[in-house]
């Protein structure tokens, strides 16, 4: 039976005529002024819990002795121990798994395709103590048409894969059915050279876009056409034209100033649900992948409130820069093998808005 | 029966002093027991009061201190020099 030593805070005869009225039994009483400390058993250690809780008493628990306190401590420390076994089993399981499998890189082939296919090869991916072998996953992608690289591991419990997969196929031509060479523009044709073919415009022509720059034929001496690989270059001025319209005024979304952060933790594949608290919001995600002990993703979300609103569109007050900004881009926009040769842009006013049209000529190929 | 109720019977004492009466055992001049307590009256180091269903047991001495008490007894020692027995309405 245990045995408590305490210390009760008030007067001891106050105390005493307590553990006489509720009968209970204290021993090794030592009386001091305003406190008394003895020994209780168990059940009057509990009768005189309450009853200083009711009378609200103070007290002090100095010392627990006894075996069956003894044993309680070995109990609660053997059952610490077991429970912190217990856990590092638990996360040896959860870590030596695979329970997400993280894709990057594909586009054509699908990740349902891959999983399918790995599975195939490896068996079951996901699970505890899985045995996946990182060199199959990577032979059965590889296996798949289409896959020129891949590299697979394991980070945590999660299997990412990287691919990269073959370039699109190029077209082939067609060498048995002889094609004309066709003006992909409009313009004027400032060059052209013929190797295979009859040449049918000239330097100065004004050509339309589709129109034929090298026909597919020879001439014979008697002006018999005779069938041929068309091949040969065809140069051109060629003004691009841009048009691009400003309204006075328009809707634009704009962040409210308000703005809520909830964390999403990601565990054994399984994301705890967010929502927004906001009707129309802009989202940012910061997401942390924990792997050093037990492997799990804390996704930061920030929920920006948005709303919309009429702006005065500022087209006039910065014309310059805007013009100057979309001449720009627009430029990027054009062919690579080009001859800068001049460009001018209109602005017109219509109704409620502005017209901007920029146009670029330069020498570009034709074909 | 117990050794003290029949006692009891032999002086021709009533049966309220063996049910619920009270009963003090001195033990050398050292200490004291008191059983059928019902409580503490007074407590200091020269005197200790205890209360009976009837009566006050006042014992003065020196260094006298209540070492255990329970719903019936009460061990008080310390150098004992006297015990008297009073009616509860007498002023202590």
């Amino acid at each position: 039976m245990n045995k408590y030593n305490v210390k009760f805070f008030a007067p001891p005869q106050y105390i005493l005529n307590l553990f006489a009225t509720n009968k209970l039994c204290a021993r090794r009483i030592k009386c001091e002024e305003r406190a008394v400390q003895c020994e209780l058993n168990f059940d009057d250690y509990l009768c005189m819990q309450k009853i200083c809780e009711k009378a609200q008493l103070s007290y002090e628990t100095i010392t627990i002795k006894g075996a069956q306190h003894a044993l309680k401590i070995a109990v609660k420390k053997i059952g610490a121990i077991v429970g912190i076994l217990a856990v590092a089993i638990g996360f040896m399981i959860y870590n030596s798994g695979v329970f997400s499998v993280e894709i990057s890189g594909n586009s054509a082939i699908s990740r349902e395709e891959i999983i399918t296919e790995i599975t195939k090869e490896c068996g079951n991916i996901y699970g505890a103590f899985s045995t996946i072998d990182i060199n199959s996953v990577e032979q059965a992608v590889l296996n798949i048409d289409g896959v020129s690289y891949v590299s697979a591991d394991i980070v945590g419990t999660r299997l990412k894969i990287n691919m990269v997969e073959e370039a699109t196929k190029v077209e082939i031509y067609d060498t048995q059915n002889y094609t004309n060479i066709v003006s992909l523009y409009d313009g004027i044709i400032t060059t052209l050279t013929v190797i295979s073919g009859t040449g049918m415009v000239g330097v100065g022509s004004v050509v339309a876009e589709g129109d034929v720059l090298i026909a597919a034929y020879t001439l014979d001496a008697e002006g018999n056409e005779i069938p041929t690989s068309a091949e040969g270059t065809a140069t051109g001025r060629v003004a691009f034209e841009k048009q691009i319209t400003y309204t006075d005024e328009c809707l634009v979304e704009v962040r409210t100033g308000e703005s809520t952060t909830v964390t999403s933790i990601n565990i054994f594949g399984l994301q705890s649900p967010t929502t927004s608290p906001y009707l129309t919001y802009e989202t940012e995600i910061n997401t942390t992948l924990c792997t050093a002990f037990l492997s799990y993703e804390i996704s930061s979300i920030t929920y920006y409130e948005t709303a919309m609103i009429v702006s005065e569109n500022n087209f006039i007050n910065n014309q310059e820069v805007i013009i100057e900004q979309e001449r720009a881009a627009f430029f990027d926009t054009l062919p690579d093998d080009l001859l800068y040769i001049t460009d001018w842009y209109f602005v017109k006013r219509l109704d409620k808005m502005t017209l901007l049209s920029i146009y670029y000529e330069v020498e570009t190929t034709m074909t | 029966m117990s050794f003290f109720n029949e006692t009891l019977l032999k002086l021709g004492c009533s049966a309220e002093d063996s049910i619920g009466g009270d009963k003090v055992t001195l033990i050398g001049g050292e200490g004291c027991q008191i059983e059928g307590q019902k409580g503490v009256a007074h407590i200091s180091l020269e005197k200790i009061a205890i209360k009976t269903s009837k009566h006050i047991i006042c014992i003065e001495g020196e260094g006298l201190q209540i070492v255990s008490i329970n719903g019936d007894e009460a061990l008080i020692v310390g150098k004992i020099a006297s015990i008297t027995r009073t009616k509860k309405c007498t002023n202590i």
